[in-house]
């Protein structure tokens, strides 16, 4: 039977409510428009060079992963653990960073922080520095095993404070790699 | 109202002035363009605070449980990723499914991730008393669980107990055992509600065998199975258990092959895949099973049974020689003759033959009869403890009958129930519209229910007490003897739900004194446990009590065979008699069969967008309702299909649009149960409609079952047309020979077309490592549309709904074609599954102009989504149709989007996409067998509709491998590809539906 939703019943809005409304969308093209340059959509970032976003700064807690990677050389893979293990590196869990953090620094403000955090049993929003388009399937398992190191992918992150993309990560630069390393080029690879 | 005119002070433009508005409105424009290109905030990552352990993110978990979509019972295991489920499949260890489920299960998903479940216990609040104006509002559970105790208390205080009534579906195992307790510690009446409870089985059994209960069946041991009605690859019992044992029966043996016959007057799903189907006037079936009986006897065909019970029984039977009713049912003697010889084969000895009965057809008001006269046929051929077998009888022996709930209605009306506890029941769209339950709820002082989903019945409920969904809830099913079946939370609660088990135990604390003494101590969680130690001890394993709860977790539960029991033929089987239905209404008035749904059940299933998206296997109709006639029927009531008709029963009336099927019996209307819901969620409300409100509500005399086929209809056309929306235009298939048959004497003869050679102006393609192919054999696909809700769930098909589907729109991947060509070579019905074919010379390859589509070199014709760009070239040239384009962006309405499958792209507005062979899953197996440092083993790789198939029809697997299954069956004679003229050359090989002419035996050698 044919039926038709029907159409609901729209929202009393007062003139008011809706002056204010237009006049917010108002701000809000001059805000836009007021930005020298516009903001790169998402996923012409991805292909480009280096984030600008993706410095220590804009994440919630100043980690640096020279102190940890380089001057202390602990292992990627120490706190990434799922690297070798399934489609993500992951990042540590709170406790990973506490289980350390109790003795090693307690102190320092940013540690402290991540104190409180654990303290709430809250994770981190961390900001994400590697992303790849919706539309690729990767997955760090197979180059792990295949022993690409992870600085090729994720630059000199020992030299780092916060993490930033090195590399464009485009399917230009991820095909040059497997063409040299005779690695599967089919699209089914990673698209699907 | 619209924005113009929005307001209590006049038109909006008046008040602002039009200038001042169009002014507005035109910086308004700009301002929503610019916030559509606005920077999309940096995506975040939000790991663990603990991590839970062998947990990785990304790496599935899988979760062994048991399936509650219908009592079957069918073992599930449920893929989770990262804490949600996202597919579920069957258990490949359980006795009951053997790894496979039906379109329902399948569709379990959309339960769990239903939009419109309800979040949050709720309590009805007095709007207006003097207009009984009152509406479900939000109340914190505290208040909710408080005030069902109070009501319990107060009815308890003052000794009336027995006015509290406690309605549930058919619980089995652990939880029905607490509602008993919980029943019983309260003092209050409980009943376990199924809609179809097989009352008139259980009766047969009753007076035949002078036991209670519903016989388990072996339909894979049956060389010749009678169907009466019995819908057995639809709803009948366990579906997926007989559609395997069904297949496995039907698989060609040596040149043999079983045979099965269908009586029924409509031509249904399980009907179209008989060797024969006899067209009975409705309600006349008993007739044909005795007077099968009475040839049986009287040509002395009868196997193992004494003298004196073959005198009992053709005395019985001395009226229903197959000429005295012939006339009656419809079908020829001389045909029931042959049918009656064919089932009780001497040669084939005792037990080689099955008689089924059941369905709408086998619910008149001789439902009894007809299954006494089932049980008969059984019991003379022997059949009695090989293929039917007591013993590991069928849950449904316990179920409430009709009966007690047109009682209970009676009591409501009375005054006479002061609170009613309802579980995941809906009677107010279930049970008749004349039993008038739901006017009787409204004496009904308070009324509380257990549901997750907002039906008919919740609706009504002055305390609505959300509970989880079975994939969130711990507990045990036990479909049949010796077969116990766990459930286990595969995910956290979604919503604000608690566990019913949780919430009785609650409750009884709460009553105290003797109702709290009387219940265990704990949560159902240790109810369930302490039920599992019993079991432990009982099985005196060596095992300690955690290992063997581990282990059974694990395995989805615990079996055992229950071997099958004696039963004797009582004497008071003597006193029986015979009669066919009887129908009210107006003599030769069309008769009303409303029929159960394969997508729905009996209702349960209508707001799950897949079931309501996939079309009906037999009318290929979708989102909607429709009344089927014979084209004979229509053109006596001067209607056409598409058409609006009134059809009226001295019980209620209703408005659905006609649909012509010429494979009905004339004289007969035949609806769909499962739409036509008032409530219920955003997909099933206000759509179609319930012909349950036709029927009579006097259940049948001897069962005290509910009366489906009972009324004779008035049908009145209206001069409105309301076609629906069907995905198939044409049952014919104009020799284009898509669905192809070879009759099993060519088959064995050897006389087969070899088919054309192969030639090509362009060079082969070369498979250097894997080349993917496909057998699906035709002979064992019933049509029955798992593997397309298993093929939505896996590949994030989106649904488009009905709209578009009235322009023939559909994102399927996988379809089942239907057609039917009645020939004298046998059954007419096929049934083809039909996807993408992967071509080697793949007419969609050549024209795409950006190279978005390919042929992998594994044989895969590729879909690159983020290189494609819409020209839809593809899709116009693939012979097949078998090429999906998004027109719109699809939605997934929260919390729907969970269940996406994180291993496959969404795709979005704009982009083609079909069938992928599941690569996914390729990749998958690829990667595993790359990890443990092996070649891939066939069986590595098994798309999801061939994993779900009940009657494995589906067969995945390399070409390259000549030890593989579907290079083996690659090799089969009847093989053949679809439109292989075109020297499309598919990866998907056909093997041909074999017939055999009417009257054919088994082909026994």
């Amino acid at each position: 039977m044919i039926r038709r939703d029907d159409v609901s019943p729209s929202r009393k809005l007062s003139s008011a409510a809706l002056t204010l409304f237009l006049v917010g969308l108002l701000t809000f093209v001059f805000r836009v428009l007021a930005q020298e340059q516009p903001t790169p959509s998402k996923a012409a970032s991805n292909r480009s060079a280096p984030s600008p976003a993706a410095g220590a700064s804009s994440q919630p807690i100043a980690f640096s992963h020279r102190i940890h990677a380089g001057t202390n050389a602990i292992p990627c893979q120490l706190c990434h653990t799922y690297a070798r293990r399934g489609p993500v590196a992951g990042i540590p869990s709170v406790q990973r960073c506490v289980q350390c953090h109790q003795t090693v620094t307690p102190e320092e403000p940013e540690v402290v922080k991540l104190m409180a955090y654990w303290k709430d049993k809250k994770p981190i929003a961390w900001v994400r520095v590697h992303d790849l388009p919706d539309f690729v399937r990767f997955t760090h398992k197979p180059h792990v095993a295949a022993g690409v190191a992870c600085q090729t992918c994720h630059g000199d992150v020992a030299k780092m404070e916060g993490a930033v993309q090195t590399e464009s990560l485009s399917m230009g630069w991820c095909l040059n790699c497997h063409k040299e390393r005779h690695a599967p080029t089919d699209c089914l690879v990673c698209h699907y | 109202m619209s924005l113009l005119d929005a307001g209590n002070n006049g038109p909006l433009v008046e008040r602002v002035g039009r200038r001042t508005f169009l002014k507005l409105l035109g910086a308004a424009a700009p301002a929503v363009a610019a916030s559509a290109c606005s920077p999309i905030p940096p995506e975040r990552i939000i790991p663990y605070v603990i991590p839970p352990e062998d947990e990785v993110p990304g790496v599935a978990t899988w979760y062994a449980t048991s399936c509650r979509e219908c009592p079957a019972g069918c073992g599930m295991a449920v893929r989770t990723l990262d804490g949600r489920a996202v597919k579920v499949e069957g258990n490949r260890d359980h006795p009951v499914n053997q790894g496979r489920l039906c379109i329902r299960g399948q569709a379990a998903l959309q339960g769990l991730y239903n939009p419109d479940r309800i979040r949050g216990a709720r309590r009805r609040e007095v709007m207006n008393a003097a207009a009984g104006q009152s509406r479900l509002t939000p109340v914190p559970w505290e208040d909710a669980l408080a005030a069902l105790t109070d009501r319990l208390r107060m009815a308890r205080q003052d000794g009336r107990a027995n006015r509290i009534v406690i309605v549930t579906p058919l619980l089995t195992a652990s939880l029905d055992r607490l509602f008993d307790a919980w029943a019983k510690a309260l003092g209050a009446r409980r009943l376990r509600y199924e809609p179809f409870a097989y009352e008139a089985f259980r009766a047969a059994s009753r007076i035949c065998f002078g036991r209670d209960g519903v016989p388990h069946y072996e339909l894979a041991r049956a060389d010749v199975l009678v169907s009466f009605g019995a819908d057995f690859l639809e709803t009948w019992l366990s579906t997926v258990e007989h559609s395997g044992g069904f297949a496995q029966a039907r698989r060609l043996r040596d040149g043999r092959k079983s045979r099965f016959i269908h009586v029924e007057p409509r031509l249904s799903l399980t009907a179209s895949n008989a060797d024969e189907w006899l067209a009975s006037r409705p309600g006349t079936e008993i007739l044909v099973a005795l007077a099968m009986v009475h040839v049986i006897l009287a040509e002395g065909r009868s196997q193992t049974i004494p003298a004196a019970e073959v005198t009992t029984i053709r005395n019985l039977v001395a009226p229903f020689a197959p000429d005295a009713v012939a006339g009656r049912t419809g079908i020829p003697a001389q045909t029931i003759t042959n049918l009656a010889r064919l089932f009780s084969d001497p040669q084939a000895g005792p037990g080689r033959s099955l008689a089924i009965g059941g369905g709408v057809a086998a619910s008149g008001s001789n439902a009894t009869g007809t299954q006494v006269a089932v049980h008969l046929l059984n019991y003379v051929a022997g059949n009695v403890g090989t293929t039917a077998q007591f013993g590991p009888d069928a849950s449904y022996g316990r179920a409430s009958t009709y009966r007690d709930m047109a009682d209970l209605v009676a009591s409501m009306r009375a005054g006479e129930v002061e609170v009613l506890v309802t579980y995941e029941v809906n009677p107010v769209f279930t049970l008749p519209g004349a039993l008038g339950f739901d006017a009787a709820l409204g004496r009904v002082p308070f009324v509380a229910s257990f549901s997750n989903a907002l039906d008919e019945t919740t609706a009504r409920a002055h305390l609505v007490l959300p509970t989880h969904s079975p994939l969130e809830s711990w507990g045990d099913v036990e479909p049949r003897a010796g077969v116990r079946g766990l459930m286990q939370p595969v995910m956290e609660p979604l919503f604000d739900s608690r566990h019913v088990g949780d919430m009785l135990l609650d409750v009884g604390r709460r009553l105290g004194g003797d109702v709290s003494a009387a219940l265990p101590s704990g949560d159902f969680y240790k109810y369930l446990g302490s039920q599992w130690q019993a079991l432990h001890s009982q099985a005196k394993s060596a095992a300690s009590f955690d290992d063997f709860w581990a282990e059974a977790l694990g395995r989805g539960g615990m079996w055992s065979a229950i071997a099958a029991e004696k039963v004797t033929l009582s004497a008071g089987i003597a006193a029986s008699s015979f009669v066919t239905a009887e129908l009210g209404g107006t003599a030769g008035a069309p008769v009303l069969m409303p029929y159960p749904s394969l997508h729905f059940y009996d209702g349960r299933g209508a707001n799950r967008s897949w079931l309501q998206e996939i079309p009906d296997p037999v009318t290929k109709a979708a989102w909607s309702s429709w009344a089927e006639v014979h084209p004979d029927t229509a053109k006596a009531l001067g209607a056409k299909d598409g058409l609006l008709v009134t059809v009226e029963s001295d019980h209620g009336k209703l408005d659905v649009p006609l649909l012509v099927n010429a494979h009905l019996t004339p004289g007969v209307v035949a609806i769909p149960i499962g739409q036509g819901h008032r409530e219920y969620g955003r997909y099933a409300a206000g759509r179609g409609v319930n012909p349950i409100v036709l029927i009579d509500p006097a259940p049948e005399a001897l069962s005290g079952g509910a009366r489906w086929l009972s009324v004779r209809v008035r049908v009145t056309p209206r001069a409105l047309r309301r076609p629906v929306p069907r995905l198939q235009a044409s049952e014919q298939q104009f020799d284009s020979g898509v669905a192809q048959v070879v009759s099993l004497a060519d088959l064995n003869a050897g006389r087969l077309e070899a088919p054309e050679p192969h030639r090509s102006l362009y060079a082969d393609h070369k498979h250097p490592a894997h080349r993917w192919g496909m057998a699906i054999d035709l002979d064992t696909c019933t049509g029955c549309n798992a593997c397309v809700a298993a093929c939505y769930a896996e590949n994030n098909v989106p649904v488009v709904g009905a709209e578009a589907m009235y322009r023939n729109r559909t994102m399927a991947w996988l379809r089942i074609e239907r057609f039917v060509e009645p020939s004298a070579e046998g059954s007419g019905t096929r049934f083809i599954p039909m996807l993408c074919q992967h071509c080697d010379h793949a007419p969609c390859e050549t024209v795409c102009p950006v190279y978005a589509t390919y042929h992998s070199d594994e044989g895969l014709n590729a879909q690159v989504y983020n290189r494609c760009v819409g020209t839809r070239y593809c899709g116009n040239n693939c012979p097949y149709r078998v090429r999906r384009f998004n027109w719109f962006e699809p939605d997934f309405p929260d919390p729907l989007h969970l269940q996406l499958n994180p291993d496959v792209t969404a795709r979005s507005v704009g982009v083609m996409e079909k069938c992928t062979f599941c690569v996914q899953r390729i990749q998958a197996g690829k990667r595993q067998a790359k990890d443990e440092n092996r070649p891939v083993k066939d069986g590595d790789v098994v798309p999801a509709c061939a994993q779900t198939c009940p009657g494995q029809a589906i067969v995945f697997g390399d070409l390259n491998d000549p030890q593989s299954r579907v290079s083996q069956l690659g090799k089969e004679a009847r093989g053949y590809h679809v439109f292989g003229e075109l020297n499309t050359r598919p990866a998907i090989m056909y093997l041909k539906k074999i017939v055999s002419p009417p009257g054919a035996g088994t082909n026994r050698t």
